[in-house]
């Protein structure tokens, strides 16, 4: 079973993202912010990281994912933002995230996302 | 005081004097002795002439007066007693008439001759004219005896009246008329000889008047010369006497012997001797001097002047030792005094005390000494000019500046030391350099001895002499070779960075430009990234909203959840769009004075209802004497409910919000304080960013504050922040009192 960490400010994401994933047939926990993502994450151990870009307080989505990273070296991270700006995208290739979703999305979209994370994980 | 006898006291103490005493006696007395014996002889051969003449007259003239009446009285008698013998009285003969004419005869021939008579001495006649008279008076008497011995013999025929008769009285007659005739001649020229007697010694008698008063007058002027000159001697004296003991110096006159005749009071104060103590003394009791560093006794000036007959300077450092014991430090000198003849008189010294003059001399010599350390180890060169420019003295440092020895540049022009181009600058400046007396910063390059350049500035003055006239210069000179280096580099620098200023100025204003555009671009982009961020958000809700209710159409709950939550999400979507068209807008909205009092009410109105939602009062304390703001109060109203919601919002249950009004210095004050969680430093300072917000949560656009900050400066006010986390906030606005010219009323 693969686990998926959902982190995102916004309460209807993080409702509907962690119904998605839970339907796909993942473990999944939702994180609100930053610090609350690591929390859940020294005990989860996800192996796929969905994050917002722009969250409250100071740690930003690829903030979370590097500290997560540290945890599990084998982490895939899904990058979620509303203003795909190019010094956002130059910045997740440098940190060569798994994958990078722009706002408004397709849910199958993310699904097919998902699926290869896993995909890759399980392999 | 004036005295004719000679000035004996003062010639005693001071032999000079005595020349010009001595000359003027030199002449005159002679002068007036041969006058005064001319005189006396003149007189002593007026006498004698006229003893002489006087006697001689006696001698001559009386005999013959005498004579001349003999002659007369013999003849006469001759007559009578021949008229007698003849009348033929008996008691006379005729012998005694021959007796009688012969003695009348020798009378005559004794005036003629000379003779002796037992009376008297007769001296022959000299006058020619009365001789021949005295010879016609004898030839008469011949005549006479002739003619009576022819009556005589003829006596007895010759009666009276007879032709021989006749005769013989007719002779008689002229014979007495004759020596009548000689007797007055006689008398005559005796008168005219005393006439001529008188005459003369009239005349000499004048004469010796004449002379006696010249001689007096000679002798008055003499007098009177020799009064003057005694007097100018006595002047002379006093004068002398009044110089020496004016001069500064001491003075002490010797005699040849070595025996103080005189000194002034210079001398006494110095020796300690008074002069009436020190005359008469030998010159070495008085006048003691000993070598100031052997301390041997110096020898004995007079002696010295004696020998060598000449003035001698004493030895330096020669020390007077006074009466009292005081030892002075003297320069003196010795001289002879000479007579008017050449011989020595007396010796005279001249000395003055010299301790200071000594002390100031030591004092110079060692400040020159010093001036010279000084002079030599400065570290800046200096060098000394004549009046060509040649060098006169140059210090170690210009020596040193410029590798030469001393002998090598003394002496030589300055401007052989100059750079070429340099001299004929130094040859037209120099003279003005003397004139002027001063120049500052004149700056020369110069060549060292091994060819290397340097430029130097010099300072300089000039030296006068006593009559104020150049001297010689004194300069200063200062190395700013590397200065002018330095400053050569720094104009290249400055004028390479003036053309890179220019160079970046056209790029800054090419950027200028540029950045403007992007500026705009940038705020376009940094709003369209706030909008992207804001409006994909919502969307994407909506869009998964949307696909969960195609999911899941099988249930109508959940679809109907989905639509309710897109509905909301658009109804988002719509507010964001709308908040950035007011933020965006462009025109500014029109005003005019407005009562902050009311829009505070109206603003209030609108957030009642949802400070009581959440649980937190308002408060209102608005001041009852505002003045007027220019305003647009639709915006003014905005800006308040704005940040009420904000405060409430920040607040908890329980909590309250307070908005108070009250006078400003410049206009008026409105404070929205809440009692909410505050604000941290961060927060602050981004609060008024557009899209900036801590509310996503709750639907915060970000745009809330920029909106109120936009309002607030349009109306020409100002907005501030006042808060601390867990403090609350306060929100202060002051809007201005005056009225725009854009107003309307």
């Amino acid at each position: 079973m693969v686990k998926v960490l959902v982190v995102d400010d916004e309460p209807m994401y993080r409702k509907n993202l962690q119904g998605v994933i839970f339907d796909e047939g993942h473990d999944v926990e939702v994180a609100v912010n930053g610090d609350n993502a690591i929390e859940i994450a020294e005990r989860f151990c996800p192996d796929v990281l969905i994050v917002d870009w722009m969250l409250q307080n100071d740690l930003c989505g690829l903030d979370v994912a590097e500290t997560l990273r540290g945890l599990n070296p084998r982490l895939a991270t899904i990058i979620i933002t509303g203003y795909p700006s190019q010094e956002l995208r130059i910045q997740a290739d440098a940190f060569k995230v798994f994958a990078f979703l722009e706002k408004p999305f397709e849910l199958d979209e993310l699904r097919e996302i998902v699926r290869r994370a896993t995909k890759s994980e399980t392999r | 005081m004036v005295s004719t006898e000679e000035p004996s006291g003062s010639e005693a103490r001071f032999a000079v004097p005595g020349a010009k005493a001595k000359s003027w006696k030199k002449g005159r007395p002679r002068r007036i002795y041969l006058s005064v014996g001319f005189v006396t002889l003149l007189i002593a051969a007026t006498m004698w002439y006229s003893l002489r003449t006087g006697a001689h007259m006696t001698e001559v003239y009386a005999p013959l007066v005498g004579a001349a009446m003999e002659i007369k009285l013999e003849a006469a008698l001759g007559h009578l007693w021949f008229e007698e013998v003849i009348s033929g009285d008996r008691h006379e003969d005729i012998a005694t008439v021959w007796e009688h004419l012969e003695r009348s005869a020798w009378y005559a021939t004794a005036m003629l001759e000379g003779g002796q008579s037992p009376e008297s001495t007769f001296i022959p006649l000299e006058n020619p004219g009365l001789r021949r008279e005295i010879e016609e008076v004898l030839r008469k008497i011949t005549d006479f005896r002739a003619v009576a011995e022819e009556r005589f013999a003829a006596k007895e025929r010759a009666a009276i009246g007879t032709e021989v008769d006749q005769r013989f009285d007719a002779l008689f007659e002229g014979f007495l008329a004759q020596a009548d005739h000689v007797e007055t001649s006689l008398q005559l020229l005796m008168a005219s000889e005393l006439r001529r007697f008188r005459t003369v010694q009239v005349i000499l008698i004048a004469v010796c008047i004449g002379m006696a008063a010249l001689v007096a007058i000679v002798l008055g002027r003499y007098d009177r010369k020799r009064t003057q000159a005694l007097l100018d001697l006595h002047a002379s004296e006093e004068n002398l006497a009044i110089t020496l003991n004016s001069i500064g110096d001491a003075v002490i006159a010797t005699d040849t012997d070595g025996q103080v005749t005189r000194m002034n009071p210079v001398a006494e104060a110095l020796t300690g001797w008074t002069a009436t103590e020190a005359v008469g003394r030998p010159l070495t009791d008085v006048f003691q001097i000993v070598n100031a560093q052997t301390r041997a006794k110096v020898g004995n000036p007079v002696e010295q002047v004696r020998s060598e007959g000449v003035v001698v300077g004493l030895a330096n450092h020669t020390l007077l030792i006074a009466r009292d014991g005081t030892e002075r430090q003297i320069a003196d000198s010795g001289a002879p005094i000479r007579g008017h003849d050449g011989t020595l008189a007396g010796v005279v010294l001249v000395f003055r005390d010299v301790t200071e003059a000594y002390a100031k001399d030591r004092q110079l010599r060692e400040s020159e000494e010093r001036f010279q350390m000084l002079f030599e180890q400065a570290p800046l060169g200096y060098h000394s000019l004549d009046s060509e420019g040649r060098f006169i003295n140059v210090n170690q440092a210009w020596l040193d500046q410029f590798g030469y020895a001393r002998d090598e540049v003394l002496g030589r022009w300055f401007g052989d030391f100059l750079a070429s181009e340099y001299v004929e600058r130094f040859r037209e400046r120099f003279p003005r350099f003397k004139a002027a007396g001063r120049i500052r910063g004149a700056e020369f390059a110069m060549v060292h001895k091994d060819g290397s350049r340097y430029i130097m500035s010099i300072d300089g003055d000039i030296g006068r002499d006593e009559q104020g006239k150049f001297k010689q210069t004194h300069c200063i000179l200062r190395d700013i070779t590397e200065q002018k280096r330095a400053e050569e580099a720094l104009a290249k620098h400055r004028d390479h960075l003036e053309e890179l200023v220019e160079e970046r100025s056209r790029q800054l204003e090419a950027s200028r430009a540029q950045l403007q555009r992007a500026a705009r671009l940038a705020s376009v982009g940094t709003l369209a990234a706030g909008i992207a961020h804001e409006i994909n958000n919502p969307l994407g809700l909506i869009l998964m909203s949307a696909q969960r209710a195609l999911e899941k159409n099988d249930d109508p709950k959940a679809v109907e959840t989905s639509l309710r939550r897109i509905k909301d999400d658009v109804k988002r979507c719509a507010r964001i769009v709308k908040s950035v068209l007011q933020f965006s807008r462009e025109q500014s909205s029109d005003k005019w004075p407005v009562d902050v009092n009311q829009c505070v009410r109206r603003s209030e109105e609108f957030t009642r209802a949802y400070a009581d939602r959440n649980g937190v009062q308002l408060l209102f304390e608005c001041a009852s004497d505002l003045p007027a703001v220019a305003a647009n109060p639709t915006e003014l109203e905005q800006a308040f409910v704005n940040l009420i919601h904000n405060a409430v919002e920040a607040c908890g249950d329980g909590q309250t919000v307070t908005l108070r009004t009250e006078r400003a210095p410049v206009g008026v004050r409105i404070t929205i304080a809440d009692q909410g969680r505050g604000m941290t430093a961060e927060e602050r300072e981004h609060a008024f960013d557009p899209f900036y917000t801590t509310r996503q949560l709750k639907g915060g656009t970000g745009l809330g504050l920029s909106i109120v900050h936009g309002i607030i400066n349009e109306q020409g006010g100002t907005i501030d922040i006042d808060s601390q986390p867990g403090r609350g906030t306060r929100v202060i606005i002051e809007l201005p009192v005056e009225v725009s010219e854009n107003s309307k009323e």
